[in-house]
């Protein structure tokens, strides 16, 4: 079973229109969508939801207000600027203890002022569970949750099964639900005696970009000949030969500026990056998407041919 | 001001509006750049001189001769960043969150902390443009972009502190490291306008990103994608008890429902950018929407009063909510943006 992962760098470059394509086209395929934070190739695919599972995330401090001495020490040791003090009283976070306690520096109070009535305050989004708060706290007020962080799914579509996730808002560790949803893909893919596992990727180049890519066949990149969309492209390249792993690339847009595009492909050439494909500008594909129509396999016409040949550009490796 | 500008979405124009926002203000603005992994707005500036500087997190080192292997540091680490061996820990740098629990838990006062560079803080003043700008960069490989975000934000909103001097400042100082929020309404006011440029996404880095602003933008496009992309960025800055507005951008393209679900959700709809080939063929050449097209900063111009008001507006409302309160000391319900 091969693994491609389609990846841009920069957002809004066409990733998940190429993907759906190519999924359409992938003969015996799963399919993968890594962009958990925006996933959308679901809107293209439109999966029947078969399994739906929990995504615990990383641990979150929670602290008992009733029980803080207000000493300070875990403002001072937290890295993360996730604790500080807050008035204690009824707008402080035991009023309503099943809500997440005050989000941020509370602008009312002054840091370090010295009412003996102030008490510590986690900002949930920024605390990285690093447990330090709860070592140096000398009353013991701190406990840890795991997050409920978000959800994946195990789906069938027209085209054969796809396994996707949604992080909810304001989480991390979307590179631990990207490795999720890639091992699922990976066990469907074995139990259904697949050939393929086509991934759709996330945009940029950090955590969840590296676990989108770890050990796949093929990088497919989907860029654009503009500044952003080169600049951005060739940091995913830096990565991807870092961890050693073969680059396509496919200009789409290609029409809008033809001679960066072809800066693009002699740069391709020259990073001996295998060069799959372009895909002119188009209001027909505009509209595809609209539709909600996964291109390749809907129209018959020059553009579905494009996505054809770059399909089997990427078989022959 | 702090206007942050994000999206669900990438690619629907978010470094288009805060780069022509920057340059359409007649004020001196501060630009954040805090797509610390894809970070663009240099490219739209024509930044010909810049300062860069490493941006460090504390890794720990183990003195060998101290360390008996116990394995204190290792059961503490959240994220696997030490090993025990037979009779020594191993560290795994590119792990590492820099939390420093492993120094503390470590009876033998075997761990120091070193400093390993993962990114650059980058700055460029831009006196033409009316823009001092100031972007992460996070090195190839690395995977802790919140960190780099929080001290974008951090650098830039102290500089603002500073200028606006006074009170604002001696916070700031007060409480480094607190940078993100420091100031305040006076601040504000006085040290001018910051633009963040989010990065995309609903998670952990763009809510660093956006927190603690004033009022969040939010491009967008009028396709499918674009529609669901939004409708998960309200929610997150809803959560946060954001005030908001969406910016359309290519907005005669496409045909989705984004402006029905604006209505539906109250929130106002400040700019739409319809598609230009010639906007289109700037922005391929790394020019901004204002060169291309000097009409928008009349557009930019006027959003950006809009944006004004609303905010003062809120503030006001906010003033008479806890006037009201410690006037009558009733319990006020839930306030639901």
């Amino acid at each position: 079973m091969k693994q491609i992962v389609i990846l841009s760098g920069k957002g809004g470059t066409g990733k998940t229109f190429v993907s759906a394509s190519l999924a359409c086209l992938a003969e015996n395929a799963v399919f993968a969508d890594c962009d958990v934070d925006a996933a959308n190739l679901h809107l293209l695919l439109a999966p029947q939801v078969q399994e739906t599972h929990e995504f615990k995330g990383g641990r979150i401090a929670e602290l008992n207000a009733e029980a803080c001495t207000g000493c300070g020490l875990c403002v001072e040791h937290c890295r993360f600027d996730a604790l500080s003090m807050v008035p204690a009283g009824p707008d402080s976070a035991r009023s309503d203890p099943a809500r997440p306690q005050a989000a941020g520096p509370d602008l009312t109070a002054k840091t370090g002022t010295s009412t003996q009535a102030a008490v510590a305050a986690v900002d949930p989004v920024a605390c990285e569970g690093c447990g330090v708060c709860g070592l140096v706290c000398p009353t013991a007020v701190f406990s840890f949750r795991t997050s409920d962080a978000g959800r994946w799914y195990i789906s069938d579509t027209q085209f054969g099964p796809m396994v996707h996730a949604h992080l909810f808002a304001g989480e991390e560790n979307s590179g631990k639900l990207v490795q999720q949803v890639r091992a699922n893909a990976r066990t469907v893919g074995e139990e259904r005696q697949k050939d393929w596992v086509v991934i759709d990727g996330p945009p940029g180049t950090g955590c969840a970009v590296m676990s989108a890519m770890t050990g796949v066949d093929m990088v497919v990149l989907v860029t654009e000949p503009t500044t952003a969309g080169v600049h951005d492209v060739k940091r995913v390249i830096d990565v991807a030969m870092h961890f050693d792993i073969p680059v396509g690339m496919v200009i789409n847009k290609s029409s809008i500026n033809p001679e960066m595009a072809e800066e693009l492909r002699s740069f391709a050439t020259q990073k001996k990056i295998r060069y799959l494909g372009d895909i002119p500008y188009d209001k027909r594909i505009v509209d595809s998407v609209a539709d909600l129509k996964p291109y390749a396999c809907n129209f018959n016409d020059d553009i579905a041919d494009r996505l054809k040949s770059v399909w089997k550009n990427i078989k022959e490796g | 001001m702090t206007i942050s500008v994000a999206s669900g979405k990438g690619g629907t124009g978010k470094t288009t509006v805060a780069v022509g926002l920057a340059r359409a203000l007649e004020q001196e603005v501060r630009l954040l750049d805090c797509d610390v992994e894809e970070p663009n707005s240099h490219l739209f500036l024509q930044v010909e001189e810049r300062k860069s500087e490493d941006f460090s997190i504390p890794v720990p080192r183990i003195d060998e001769d101290k360390c008996t292997a116990c394995g204190k540091c290792s059961a503490f680490c959240e994220y696997g960043a030490l090993a025990r061996l037979k009779d020594k820990v191993l560290v795994f740098d590119n792990l590492c969150h820099g939390c420093g629990g492993c120094t503390l838990v470590c009876p033998e006062n075997a761990i120091h902390e070193e400093s390993r560079p993962i990114g650059k803080l980058v700055s460029a003043e831009l006196p033409k443009a009316g823009v001092s700008l100031l972007y992460g960069d996070l090195n190839s490989g690395e995977v802790l972009a919140p960190p780099l975000i929080r001290a974008v934000k951090r650098r830039g909103t102290a500089g603002a502190a500073d200028a606006a001097g006074g009170d604002a400042a001696d916070d700031a100082a007060a409480s480094p490291g607190r940078g993100d929020s420091a100031g305040g309404a006076a601040a504000r006011d006085a040290a001018g306008p910051v633009i963040i440029d989010s990065p995309p996404g609903t998670t952990c880095p763009m809510v660093t990103a956006v927190k603690d602003s004033d009022f969040s933008l939010l491009v967008t496009e009028n396709t499918p994608f674009g529609l669901h992309d939004l409708e998960l960025a309200v929610q997150v800055l809803s959560d946060l008890d954001m005030p908001m507005g969406v910016v359309i951008n290519r907005a005669d393209i496409g045909r989705s429902d984004v402006e029905a679900f604006c209505r539906e959700k109250s929130i106002p709809v400040l700019m739409r950018i319809p598609y230009s080939r010639r906007v289109a063929e700037f922005y391929a050449r790394g020019e901004s929407i204002v060169d291309a097209d000097p009409e928008y900063v009349t557009s930019f111009r006027e959003m950006y009063r809009s944006i004004e008001s609303m905010v003062a507006g809120r503030d006001e409302t906010e003033r008479a909510a806890a006037a009201a309160k410690a006037a009558g000391g009733g319990e006020t319900e839930g306030r639901n943006a």
